[in-house]
């Protein structure tokens, strides 16, 4: 049997196709959050046995695909589920999303014992370094691979997204180095995430999902914050398998 | 018979942004309430109540005035008793809807509570007819919040400030008894009627009444699958702060035998989860967090806050009362030993009551939501997350105010915690 998960995130939309019979994945995709595609959404996406709904726009999307009758689960549920399956033994999941970030604590079966998300503000959140690296007029990349270089990360005090933009540009004018600058944008980040989690130490590597885990090097940066990740190349698509898997057996 | 547009203008009513508010009153009701299978016959006498909020409830206030005071409040600590002894009645102010916050922030500082923020915002904008009806407004030195919010209030209305031990001890219980006993004093003072032992005794007998009746409704909450859904209990429950004690009484009444004959023929069972909401007050129209979790697929089954258990689930003893001042001593007594708000420190009832409450109830897991910027059970949350650890019960701690812009986050948080219990 053919379920597809679908991941409906605030930025882009994930998608995965799984096959029962096989246990495997056969296709999977990503496209933007953008009017147009979720209009043609049912175009969009591969035919299906069964369908499971996760992300910020399960509900609306619930709407659409009703007749198809989706089990919608929520984010946190789906990225523990699809995590297991990719990197099984893994106890702590770090999702930064376009909109929110998600720290997941697994036990050693898979199952939440707990979890944790951001307020409402967006700073600490994958929009946030977008918007940092637009300021500096840089693609994501390109701004990483900046940050990299950097010897000495500039400081960047705001807790508030557009707060900590006047300061980069006051930064930017007082002649600081765009490689500072950019890698004291991830510094906060950074920061802002270990204050969530709550810990200053983790003993294990913590698991990097969502948007920011495409980018190469990323993980050299987390681990001079203290905070060490890994990847996998499926790390993008954990809420799209998770919803895919929920609805197996 | 007066319309309520004339009604409204001669409370100096702004009607025009009283239009604004009351028309977004009808969706968020449809929202939490029509839309929805609903088999309680008993439930339209209270959604009649809520969908005229300000016409008949009001009228009867007004004409009420001739024959005694109408008295706000803004907490469970101000004795309902003694002001029905001297003729008053007695209501909540709400001030839970997202609306009055802005104008509340022209006054007060943001991070403040959304219950302050709307309460001073409310009568700063003149659009509730409950603030403009009042003749006195009873304040409570509760949280830091309140203390210094009442100075403000008191340039626009007439108040009056009972102090608040912050703790349970002997001399704690002894400040709490003399203010009671001035109370009682500067009321018959201001409103020139003695209060009577007969008239306080009846008054006690039929606040008692009123939160015995929900007792009884609470008590067939307990039945698995629950008769009665968790947001039309919040409902009921917060209409109980500003309708008529005694009407409110049978209908409650009414309503708990209906929930009883339901829970008797009840044969389907369901594996929903059961819930507990613990933390600050949820006020009229504030219906977020209970509308999530039900709609999520959980059912609340209790709430241990003030719009919950601590409203009633104790009563005033009458036994041995010889004397008026009997009575206030049981009055004071009831409130200041039973109500386990967190203002007081240590507040370790709270911990023990919760236990108890999740033992009897049944429930599978807690959601603690407490109001932005409430800072005494934000605090304390961290105090009831370790001991239901102790005991195995999963809880979840979510902060959120009357706006809907966190909804969804909000909906993430407490979907994936029922999904896990
Ligand atoms: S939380 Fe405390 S201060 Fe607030 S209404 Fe309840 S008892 Fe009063
Ligand atoms: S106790 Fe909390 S909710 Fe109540 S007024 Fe104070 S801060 Fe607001």
């Amino acid at each position: 049997m053919k379920i597809l998960g679908l991941d409906i995130g605030s930025r882009s939309i994930k998608w995965v196709l799984y096959e029962t019979s096989f246990s495997c994945i056969l296709e999977k995709g990503i496209l933007d959050s953008t009017p147009h595609s979720l209009e043609r959404i049912e175009e969009i996406i591969p035919s299906f046995d069964k369908i499971g709904l996760t992300g910020y726009g399960r509900h609306n999307l619930n709407n659409v695909l009703r007749t198809k009758s989706p089990k919608i689960v929520s984010e946190i549920t789906c990225h523990a589920k699809g995590a297991k399956f990719i990197e099984p033994g893994h106890h702590y999941l770090l999702d930064i999303g376009g909109q929110d970030t998600k720290f997941i604590t697994l036990d050693a079966s898979g199952k939440i014992i707990d979890f944790k998300l951001n307020d409402r503000c967006s700073a600490g959140t994958g929009r946030y370094i977008e918007n940092m690296a637009k300021i500096l007029d840089l693609e994501i990349q390109d701004f990483i691979n900046m940050a990299i270089k950097s010897e000495k990360p500039s400081n960047i005090n705001s807790m508030c997204t557009v707060f900590a933009e006047s300061e980069i540009i006051s930064l930017i004018h007082s002649r600081e180095r765009i490689e500072d600058i950019s890698a004291g944008i991830i510094k906060s980040l950074i920061f802002r995430t270990k204050a969530l989690i709550g810990t200053n130490k983790i003993d294990e590597k913590i698991l990097l999902l969502g948007g920011l885990s495409e980018l190469e090097n990323i993980e050299i940066l987390f681990e001079r914050f203290d905070l060490e990740v890994k990847k996998n190349e499926l790390s993008r698509y954990t809420g799209a398998l998770g919803a895919a898997l929920v609805l197996v057996d | 018979m007066m319309d309520n547009t004339k009604m409204h203008k001669s409370l100096g009513i702004d009607l025009k942004a009283h239009d604004t508010l009351i028309r977004a009153l009808p969706e968020l009701f449809k929202e939490c309430f029509l839309n929805k299978e609903q088999d309680l016959k008993s439930l339209s006498y209270f959604y009649s109540v809520v969908a005229d909020i300000h016409g008949t409830r009001v009228k009867e206030l007004i004409e009420h005035k001739n024959k005694g005071p109408v008295i706000g409040s803004f907490c469970i600590y101000v004795p309902e008793e003694i002001i029905l002894a001297i003729g008053g009645q007695l209501v909540g102010l709400c001030a839970g809807a997202d609306f009055w916050v802005p104008y509340g922030e022209q006054i007060v500082p943001k991070n403040l509570c959304p219950l302050i923020k709307a309460g001073i915002g409310a009568k700063f904008s003149k659009t509730c007819p409950y603030f403009q009806v009042i003749d006195l407004l009873i304040g409570e030195n509760t949280c830091d919040g309140k203390k210094k919010a009442w100075e403000i209030l008191s340039d626009m209305v007439e108040m009056y400030i009972m102090d608040m031990p912050n703790k349970k001890s002997n001399s704690g219980l002894k400040l709490w008894q003399e203010e009671v006993k001035s109370l009682c004093n500067f009321l018959e003072k201001k409103f020139s009627k003695p209060i009577s032992f007969d008239s306080l005794l009846k008054a006690v007998q039929k606040v008692n009444a009123k939160r015995s009746a929900l007792n009884r409704l609470y008590e067939t909450r307990k039945n698995s699958p629950t008769p009665i859904s968790g947001i039309d209990t919040l409902l009921v429950t917060q209409i109980g702060f500003y309708d008529d004690t005694e009407r409110y009484t049978k209908m409650v009444e009414t309503l708990a035998k209906e929930c009883e004959e339901k829970a008797l023929s009840n044969s389907k069972s369901n594996d929903k989860k059961r819930i507990l909401v613990t933390g600050s007050p949820m006020v009229v129209p504030n219906w977020k967090v209970h509308h999530v979790i039900e709609t999520s697929g959980a059912d609340v089954v209790v709430e241990e806050n003030c719009t919950g258990t601590r409203y009633f689930k104790d009563n005033v003893s009458i036994e041995n009362s010889l004397a008026k001042e009997d009575l206030l001593k049981n009055i004071s007594d009831r409130y200041i030993r039973n109500i386990n708000c967190a203002c007081f420190s240590p507040n370790t009832d709270r911990e023990e009551e919760i236990l108890k409450i999740c033992k009897d109830y049944k429930v599978d897991g807690i959601v603690y939501a407490s109001l932005s910027f409430c800072t005494t059970y934000m605090i304390e949350a961290e105090k009831i997350r370790k001991v239901a650890k102790k005991n195995n019960i999963p809880m979840i701690t979510v902060e959120s105010d009357y706006s809907f812009s966190d909804l969804g986050q909000l909906r993430t948080r407490i979907e994936a915690f029922i999904e896990n219990l």
